[in-house]
């Protein structure tokens, strides 16, 4: 009877992680880059950059194909782009170079911006990567203590006090603190998955391909 | 198309070719599983109706026993926290979905306002 129990709920477990807790990790992620988005129009307006720009076509663009493409990202797929590029030097050098040049016309204050957004667009995408496989999130559990125990190694040279506030505002801001603990975990382990540019690049080419 | 690229685009293609067969295992898996939950189900029924007196006791207290007054009350709470996030996720779509014509509206005169092609309320188009 206790097996059949385990069954039925092991088909739960699959049915909880796809239906509701899947999805609620890919609308925070859909948020965080819609944020993104609304940014770098607001920014540009501010500054009176001039929105007929290449630059800012291009830097939507890679946001949107980051939206649509977030859902369709797997580790499976991860894991096989990873392997492929880094067998081929050739095309390694490639997407490192189309990356570089990608934004290259713009003036030095809107690459810092734009270099910020990719940043921070391609840290939610590999965010995603990492709590979107059931498999990394129970690796990102076990990991947890020890990326914990790494940030107060670093702080450990600072004194005591510095441990004890570092403790003290995690506790007063627990809402902020999770969130950096999950984003900490998930990029911790996506970079040792696959290179933020490979992601971009993958991401950018296979979001684009589906509006098509 | 530049051979990297068109190299780069075949690599993207083999990561969709692996996903498939993993989603076919997977989904073999899932469908064997479901299909032993059935026939362990229906053996117990059979086992309920059709054999003797002692079998019928037997299966039947197994039965009562493995459904503990914890797993009704836990079940109960997830049911419960699975209708709260139901409710709480259409509050959101609909959130959602009235951020977006606001969006609309404000871009509509930029003139770079591609779109991510999600639908109204946020998700991937089914099609």
């Amino acid at each position: 009877m206790n097996v059949i129990f385990f069954a039925i709920g092991v088909l739960l477990l699959m049915l909880v992680w796809h239906g509701v807790v899947r999805r609620a990790i890919l609308d925070t992620t859909r948020d965080k880059l819609f944020d993104l988005r609304d940014e770098i129009r607001e920014t540009y307006i501010q500054n009176g950059w001039d929105m007929k720009a290449d630059s800012y076509r291009r830097i939507r663009a890679l946001i949107n194909a980051h939206l649509r493409f977030t859902e369709e990202m797997s580790l499976i797929k991860i894991l096989v782009v990873n392997r492929y590029v880094a067998s081929d030097r050739e095309v390694k050098a490639f997407i490192s170079e189309r990356s570089r040049a990608m934004f290259s016309d713009t003036n030095e204050a809107q690459r810092a911006f734009i270099d910020d957004i990719r940043r921070r667009a391609i840290s939610a995408v590999m965010n995603y990567a990492v709590f979107g496989s059931f498999v990394l999130v129970a690796i990102g559990v076990a990991f947890a203590p020890f990326y914990i125990a790494g940030q107060i190694f670093t702080l450990a040279n600072s004194g005591v006090g510095s441990i004890l506030a570092m403790c003290f505002n995690s506790i007063i801001h627990i809402s902020n603190s999770l969130s950096d603990l999950i984003d900490g975990v998930g990029r911790s382990i996506a970079s040792k998955i696959i290179g933020a540019k490979v992601l971009e690049g993958y991401s950018f080419r296979a979001g684009q391909a589906s509006f098509c | 198309m530049n051979k990297n690229e068109l190299a780069f685009r075949q690599i993207i293609a083999n990561s969709e070719i692996s996903q498939r067969k993993f989603d076919l295992a997977r989904t073999i898996a899932q469908y064997a599983l479901i299909a032993y939950c059935v026939y362990a189900f229906c053996d117990m029924v059979v086992k309920l109706g059709v054999q003797s007196d002692e079998a019928t006791i037997t299966a039947l207290s197994k039965f009562v026993t493995s459904m503990s007054l914890d797993r009704v009350v836990h079940s109960g709470v997830t049911l419960l926290l699975g209708v709260g996030w139901y409710l709480d996720r259409k509050g959101k779509k609909r959130a959602i979905s009235k951020l977006g014509t606001m969006r609309k509206k404000i871009e509509a005169e930029d003139p770079h306002n591609g779109s991510s092609n999600l639908n109204e309320v946020g998700d991937t188009p089914s099609s």
